[in-house]
């Protein structure tokens, strides 16, 4: 008996941390990504003080999270997020509109694919 | 901080290289006792004796550790999560295997009769691909170097081989010579380097009193003296000081 209790407990342990996994990553990209449409708007329309300051509040939060992601993802994938953080950060300061707009979105899509990356889903299992 | 010079050659300072080779002593250090706890709770088995699927999962719990030890990279729980399922999949599939038989026949598979009263059986041989230099060499390993004088050999499904030898090729037992033999039980053990066991002593109903009544008899007045002592069901008392042995 008690190792039947063992063995529902280990697997209703894991299938819960995958669930707060999944919700957590969702959760914080979301938080994260959520004034990158303002970020664009600010690139587009030269406002190259509020994309400094938008991009800056994102750069923020990643910070934040970030320790926990670690946990979760690929260092490898947090290397990248860092970096591309440090190239659009640069691209705004010398008011770069077509390399700011690109990074923004390949670090939206950095942000975006990690959750896909992590769902329970038959591209991902197979 | 990391320093990082641009060019051919990247160079890390030393306190870093230090950090990056504790970091990997902590990872290897919480994986290993990972994989000792999962491989503890399979069982008690020994490599030579695990079935096909107990094998499978010393080589993915190996394979898994390995990775995150040797990659900072990966999350520790990217491999502590797949090994704590392997766990788990494999003590489900071992209380299968213990509660239904038809499973057992399918998971672990069933022995194999290589020789059968006294004749090699050529299709099972054919069957498990295995060559009766093969058959022979693991009968050598059991002692059987002729076999002619086996009766019945089979390969067990963990891959050992069982040997039957022809009843006039078989060792004799004292009940052949219709010799009566005295009860032997496993021996007690009492002291394990100076110190007495007195879960096991209590167990035979006997006391500290009485074993340093036993041993002073012998001249050993402090238990410490006393490297190993042990108790047949014969009453025969065994026992080895520090310094040399001794038996009553």
């Amino acid at each position: 008996m008690k190792l039947y209790g063992t063995l529902i407990f280990l697997v209703v342990l894991i299938v819960a941390f995958g669930i707060f996994t999944s919700n957590f990553l969702t959760e914080t990209t979301k938080d994260i990504t959520s004034n990158f449409d303002n970020v664009y708007t600010a690139i587009n329309n030269e406002n190259w003080k509020l994309a400094q300051q938008q991009i800056a509040h994102s750069e923020k939060l990643w910070n934040k999270h970030k320790k926990w992601w670690t946990v979760f993802i690929d260092h490898q994938e947090i290397d990248n997020i860092d970096m591309s953080f440090v190239r659009i950060g640069e691209y705004i300061k010398y008011h770069n509109k077509a390399l700011s707009s690109g990074e923004l979105v390949v670090l939206k899509q950095s942000f975006e694919h990690i959750p896909e990356k992590e769902a329970v889903n038959l591209k991902n299992i197979l | 901080m990391a320093k990082i010079i641009f060019g051919d050659i990247s160079i890390i300072s030393k306190p870093e290289v230090i950090v990056f080779m504790l970091l990997l002593i902590i990872r290897t250090a919480i994986l290993y006792l990972a994989v000792v706890l999962a491989m503890k709770a399979m069982g008690k088995r020994q490599v030579g004796q695990l079935q096909p699927f107990e094998l499978v999962v010393v080589i993915t719990i190996s394979a898994m550790a390995a990775i995150a030890m040797e990659d900072v990279g990966v999350p520790l729980v990217n491999s502590i999560i797949p090994i704590i399922t392997v766990m788990v999949l494999q003590v489900i599939l071992s209380l299968i295997n213990l509660k239904s038989e038809k499973a057992r026949g399918i998971i672990c598979g069933k022995p194999s009769i290589v020789v059968e009263n006294g004749k090699i059986v050529e299709e099972e041989l054919r069957r498990l691909r295995i060559n009766v230099n093969d058959l022979l060499e693991q009968m050598r390993s059991k002692n059987y170097f002729n076999i002619a004088d086996v009766e019945y050999a089979i390969f067990e499904t963990n891959g050992q081989l069982s040997v039957i030898p022809k009843s006039q090729k078989r060792a004799v037992q004292p009940e052949d010579l219709q010799i009566e033999t005295k009860y032997e039980g496993l021996p007690t053990t009492l002291i394990i380097d100076g110190k007495v066991n007195y879960n096991n002593l209590k167990k035979i109903n006997l006391d500290e009193n009485w074993l340093k009544t036993e041993l002073s008899k012998f001249g050993i007045n402090d238990i410490r003296e006393v490297f190993f002592a042990s108790l047949d069901t014969l009453g025969n008392l065994f026992f080895q000081t520090k310094k040399a042995p001794s038996r009553r």
